[in-house]
């Protein structure tokens, strides 16, 4: 079946058999192998992108259900750069392996865009979907808070 | 200093954060082809018949292998180099499946999809076989799985390890307080987020190129090598970025079938586990039944101590059996113990292999004498601090097992400094609360080696080239797990070379251009390859100003590398860029060094972690609301990384103490926590916010004064929890995980 | 067998067509927070119909008597949902505690009672608001059912209404997991309730994962309504929430565990319903 959708602001239509899931689109189909898989039932957070900004599973959602959707991966956040966020997750030492980083960031980022200024218990409960088995989370933690006062002080 | 000690980013950062770092399961070949795993569903069965038509008709298929039709070789996956003695009773395929999950079949495929589907239409007759799921039953059951031949495939017990040492019976005799515990560890799985992977290749030379996402490139060609029966250097590997190991993929799973594979259809192959595969068919920590008896002075001395430790190895033995031995080595490093009585025994049992991981037997054995001893300290009425300060051993100290000195040890320091930074004499007391929520805290000490000596081939090769951009070049058999280990070592070299840490171009893991090396395991990167990494730098260092002072018409002596320049006193000099520039234009060579570090020593790491938690008594919940950590290791070469592991092996512990069990089915063998919703992982909503400190007195042997923290970090924690829900409760809890059920049958309600 | 077939109708009419149209077996998909998880087995024959795209499937209305929501609202959208939040509390904090982000942002209202686990989260706070789903049968044709009498055979889901003569001033929702956040409930427990000048009025209270579907707990409501909010009331209703449990898992295995942990479970669930900290002297003196 057809589907035509947008990814990393690129305009995609294309066929695609009907019970590819999204993350194996976005992987095999594109080649986009930022995303990670580690679990397949939404547990882990790892296929983690954003649906018209909001984090999804990518795991657990049909390719062609995101028909006319926008989707947005680890390759589409930083155009030329590396984003502040991404940039604060390296500052800290919130990457350790790296698997989990690439859904982490992106949790991360949509967590700001719905919540620009979200306190210590909102972090974590935000990002209660993603597992990272290196850093215990206590400096992925302070990556979201640091970037988030950064754009505080930027838009004011 | 301009690199040591310093919170140097990840040299490999920016590819991880972009998702531009390709992992196995990212690499596409040409040609390659996947895999689909059958495994079996009994946990003691003879392989009777294997129907593979069904599968060899679909569309796609190019091959289904099983025991009838690949090598028969008996190897053992935990060996890290050729001729290492071992018990060899894995088979890439067995005709005896000895757990749930053990593999049965494989299909080789042009898709996954297709190989996975096929996979399922493989027909297998099953005779089962009596299996044994306790490893108490295991104890007095030698073992019936047959093999082909009808020899016995197993005995038990695969280890016995007996160790005494002064007079236990005369220490007992004279203590004032004798107490004893059965404290049980459970089988937990080290849930690295990338799944198992392995890609093999055939080259066109007739040898095989394994890419895998290891612990060790050696020991991988030699678990590949006896599998498959080849020489040696028919077989190439390479280290693939790896997303998190902790030891769960220090043992070769997946490459002797990859291998096989890809030379028996000429094709490259690649095999991916699922996360329910990478659950059930690779490795766990082994889980841990220890009765310890401790008998103490009414002053809080012990006076000897008596240990017996069951080790369920599961359904081969890979290093199963030095695991009683390698919790004794670790056991008798932390506290000066006159008397002590060691039996250590390992058992097979029809579950799921254990294998390497974090601490191998560390955080076993110290949760057993840590909540021991703490159970001694409430009984003797004594604060549990005083208690370990009177007892850790100090620097110099000469452990009785191997007679090694263990260094620089500064547990009192981690002891001292934690109590007063964790404020511990004023939040710990005696006698609980009242009311629904009780606080409590715990704390715990803990050692760990750095490397094997005086095991064999303690020793690593490393050099280090000028690069005609004035970067340098380190060839060394690194493999970095995930934890930075690159960086660290980068800094060592770039220190010693006035260089940055990005600028050292580190030469990934391989077979055919490194020197042999034991891999990363034993806490033995940044002090074994380290130093090997420091004194290659040097010598480079010193030739280096040779080469520059030739330029500089200048007495090499007075020249000093910095900031990527060789400079005189005054400042002056040349980059070495640019020196590298001249030499290279000249024809010469750039000036290189290359050493071997064969250990001298292995020195001690110590710990201390304090632990608040907080449990509801109605549903028996634990919360752990605040923790400190505080690790003696020699010297950060670099605090955040070092932070880092600590932190990560918080995570662990903290699972290990509370949530994590692969949950083995005593009646079916089935394992229940196999998958991530049924296999509580420690989440960012409940860890607690956390502290380190670092006490740095520098270890002589170790590069820059360096120690190892690595497994240490996980090591210390479950206990110092555990310990902290029975000073919140006055209970003696001794399973782990403490679930709530646990907690409310201690509390006997 | 016809290979599978998708269908993504982007109204009522034109669902009801495909559901009436095929002669195969029907299936739905909206959020698949539940049918992709990994070991399910996917449809390989039949008809699959995508509902996300439905028109007018996707809403909360509060502003009349009833509350109606449709049934492919995300569970996230049920969790922010201010109306929602000012009349049914409960039913906000059972979606925001089901699953993680992610999953909320695509699970929907219509999947979490159609796939009903034993411990899905939004279902006893349905219950105990005495929710009826509006239908839509295999024959195209539509129903009203109550939540307890329906079964995925009865159709698909179109509309969740919660009739207003149901709803009481005070309401919550607690559960009791593995870990605090993001976890299978073990337990959980929705009240709804009248309470005024320190007395409760009507009670209701529903307990999930006991039984296969939610549990009333009747002799729990009972120990509560028409009582004052008082120390040896609440030691009441914490006996008869241990009776509850004896008598809806009798040797269970998980029986000891539950009939002492739902007492803290149900001090919490009064302590939500009142806005009063769980901490609080008076349930202190409780369990004393």
């Amino acid at each position: 079946m057809k589907v035509s959708l947008t990814v990393n602001g690129s305009a995609i239509e294309t066929e695609i058999l009907p019970l590819l899931r999204l993350s194996g689109f976005l992987r095999d189909v594109l080649g986009l192998t930022g995303l990670k898989e580690g679990c397949c039932e939404g547990e882990c957070g790892a296929c983690t992108v954003l649906l018209d900004q909001k984090p999804v599973n990518s795991c657990l959602m049909l390719a062609f259900q995101a028909q006319g959707h926008e989707i947005l991966t680890i390759e589409g956040l930083g155009k030329a750069d590396i984003t502040g966020l991404q940039q604060a997750f390296l500052d800290v030492g919130a990457v350790q392996c790296g698997y989990c980083t690439p859904g982490m960031v992106l949790a991360a980022e949509g967590l700001l865009r719905a919540n620009p200024c979200p306190d210590e218990g909102e972090i974590r409960h935000g990002l209660a979907g993603n597992i990272c088995r290196c850093t215990g989370f206590e400096t992925i933690v302070q990556a979201v808070f640091s970037e988030s006062a950064v754009r505080q002080g930027m838009g004011r | 200093m301009n690199q040591i000690s310093c919170r140097v980013p990840l040299i490999d950062g920016v590819e991880k954060v972009t998702g531009a770092l390709r992992f196995t399961a990212d690499m596409n070949l040409d040609g390659l082809l996947h895999c689909g795993l059958l495994f079996s569903p009994r946990a003691h069965a003879r392989v009777a018949y294997v129907n593979a038509h069904a599968a060899l008709a679909v569309e796609g298929v190019r091959a289904v292998f099983w025991h009838e039709n690949t090598p028969a070789h008996h190897y053992n996956s935990s060996i890290w180099f050729a001729g290492q003695d071992a018990l060899k009773d894995e088979r890439m395929f067995a005709p005896v499946a000895r757990h749930i999950g053990d593999r049965v079949a494989a299909v080789v495929a042009d898709t996954e999809e297709i190989a996975r589907h096929a996979a399922r239409l493989i027909a297998v007759e099953y005779v089962d076989l009596p299996p044994i799921f306790a490893p108490e039953a295991a104890l007095t059951h030698a073992g019936h799985a047959l093999r082909e031949d009808d020899i016995p495939t197993f005995r038990n017990p695969v280890a016995d390890e007996v160790f005494i040492h002064g007079n236990p019976e005369a220490g007992f005799a004279a203590a004032d307080l004798i107490v004893e515990a059965r404290i049980t560890t459970p089988r937990s799985h080290h849930c690295a987020i990338e799944t198992h992977a392995c890609i093999a290749r055939p080259e066109p030379d007739g040898r095989i190129l394994v890419l895998s996402p290891c612990q060790s490139v050696f020991a991988v060609q030699a678990v590949v090598a006896q599998a498959l029966n080849l020489p040696q250097e028919k077989i190439r590997v390479m280290k693939t970025p790896i997303g998190g190991s902790f030891g769960g993929k220090a043992e070769p799973i997946l490459d002797p079938l990859c291998a096989f594979f890809a030379l028996t259809l000429r094709r490259p192959v690649v095999i991916r586990y699922n996360r329910h595969e990478t659950f059930t068919a690779t490795r766990t920590r082994s889980s841990v039944t220890g009765r310890m008896r401790i008998g103490l002075s009414s002053d809080g001395r012990i006076l000897a101590r008596d240990t017996e430790t069951l080790v369920d190895v599961g359904a081969y033995c890979t290093g199963g059996n030095y695991l009683p031995s390698s919790m004794l080595q670790r056991l008798v490093r932390l506290y000066d113990v006159p008397a002590e009585r060691y039996r250590g025994r390992a058992v097979y049992t029809n579950t799921t292999p254990s294998g390497a991981f974090r601490g191998y037997g560390s955080p076993q054995i110290h949760t057993v004498a840590e909540i021991t001893l703490d159970i001694a300290a409430r009984r003797l009425r004594m604060d549990p601090v005083i208690l370990r300060l009177r007892n850790l051993v100090g620097p110099g100290a000469i452990e009785p097992l191997q007679g090694l000195d263990v260094g620089n040890a500064r547990g009192r320091d981690c002891l001292m400094r934690g109590a007063a930074a964790f404020d511990w004499s004023a939040r710990w007391q005696i006698g609980t609360g009242a009311g629904r929520w009780r606080r409590g805290v715990g704390v715990a000490a803990a050692t760990h080696i750095n490397g094997c000596y005086p095991g064999f081939h303690e020793e690593t090769t490393a050099t280090l080239r000028l690069l005609p951009r004035g970067r340098a070049e380190l060839v060394c058999a690194l493999h970095d797990l995930g934890c930075g280990a690159d960086t660290t070592l980068a800094q060592i070299a770039g220190e010693t070379l006035g260089l940055r840490a990005c600028d050292i171009v580190i030469v990934p893991a391989d077979t055919d251009t490194c020197p042999y090396d034991l891999g990363t395991r034993a806490s033995r990167m940044t002090y074994i390859c380290g130093e090997a990494i420091r004194r290659a730098g040097t010598v480079l260092a010193a030739a280096i100003r040779t080469a520059a002072g030739l330029e500089l018409n200048a007495e090499a002596g007075d020249l000093r590398l910095a900031a990527g320049a060789a400079c005189r006193p005054d400042g002056s000099g040349l980059t070495l860029a640019e020196l590298a520039g001249r030499l290279f234009a000249r024809g010469a060579d750039l000036p290189a060094a290359t050493e071997t570090y064969r250990a001298q020593a292995n020195p001690g790491s110590y710990a201390a972690h304090f632990a608040e938690v907080e449990v509801d008594t109605l549903t028996g919940r634990v919360r752990v609301t605040d923790y400190l950590a505080v690790h003696d290791v020699g010297r950060a070469i670099n605090p955040m990384l070092v932070e880092g592991q600590i932190h990560g092996g918080i995570q662990i512990g903290v699972g290990y103490a509370l949530y994590e069990d692969v949950a083995i089915d005593p009646l079916t063998g089935r394992m229940r926590g196999d998958s991530f919703s049924r296999y509580t992982l420690a989440n960012a909503s409940v860890m607690p916010p956390m502290r380190v400190l670092l006490i740095e007195e520098g270890e002589p042997t170790g590069p820059f004064g360096a120690k190892a923290v690595g497994e240490i970090a996980t090591i210390p924690v479950a206990a110092a929890v555990v310990n902290a829900v029975n000073n919140a409760l006055g209970t003696e809890l001794t399973h782990l995980p403490v679930t709530p059920e646990r907690v409310l049958a201690a509390m006997n309600l | 067998m016809m290979p599978l077939a998708i269908a993504v109708p982007a109204d009522v009419a034109e669902l009801r067509a495909a559901i009436v149209s095929s002669m195969n077996p029907v299936r739905f998909l909206a959020g698949g927070t539940d049918m992709l998880i990994a070991g399910r087995a996917l449809p390989e024959a039949g008809l699959l119909i995508d509902i996300t795209r439905v028109a007018d499937m996707a809403f909360i209305s509060t502003d009349g008597s009833d509350i109606c929501i449709g049934a492919a609202t995300t569970v996230a959208t049920v969790a922010s949902h201010p109306g929602l939040r000012a009349r049914l509390p409960a039913l906000c904090n059972a979606a925001a505690q089901c699953g993680s982000v992610q999953i909320r942002n695509r699970a929907t209202i219509g999947g979490n009672i159609a796939n009903a686990a034993p411990a899905a989260d939004l279902m006893p706070v349905l219950t105990v608001a005495g929710a009826l789903l509006r239908l839509i049968g295999r024959d195209g044709m539509q129903s009203e059912i109550l939540l307890g009498d329906y079964t995925p055979a009865h159709g698909l889901i179109t509309d969740v209404i919660l009739p207003g003569a149901g709803l009481l001033r005070r309401s919550a929702f607690v559960k009791l997991g593995p870990r605090e956040d993001l976890a299978i409930s073990r337990l959980n427990l929705a009240l709804l309730a009248d309470f005024q000048n320190g007395c409760f009025g009507a009670v209701r209270i529903a307990a999930g994962a006991l039984s296969h579907a939610p549990l009333i707990l009747s002799f729990a409501e009972a120990a509560l309504s028409g009582r004052k909010l008082e120390a040896a009331v609440l030691r009441d209703f914490l006996s008869t929430l241990a009776a509850e449990v004896d008598a809806a898992i009798p040797g269970r295995n998980s029986q000891l565990y539950k009939r002492r942990a739902i007492a803290g479970l149900g001090l919490d669930l009064i302590a939500q319903a009142l806005g009063l900290s769980p901490r609080d002297r008076l349930f202190e003196e409780a369990v004393e």
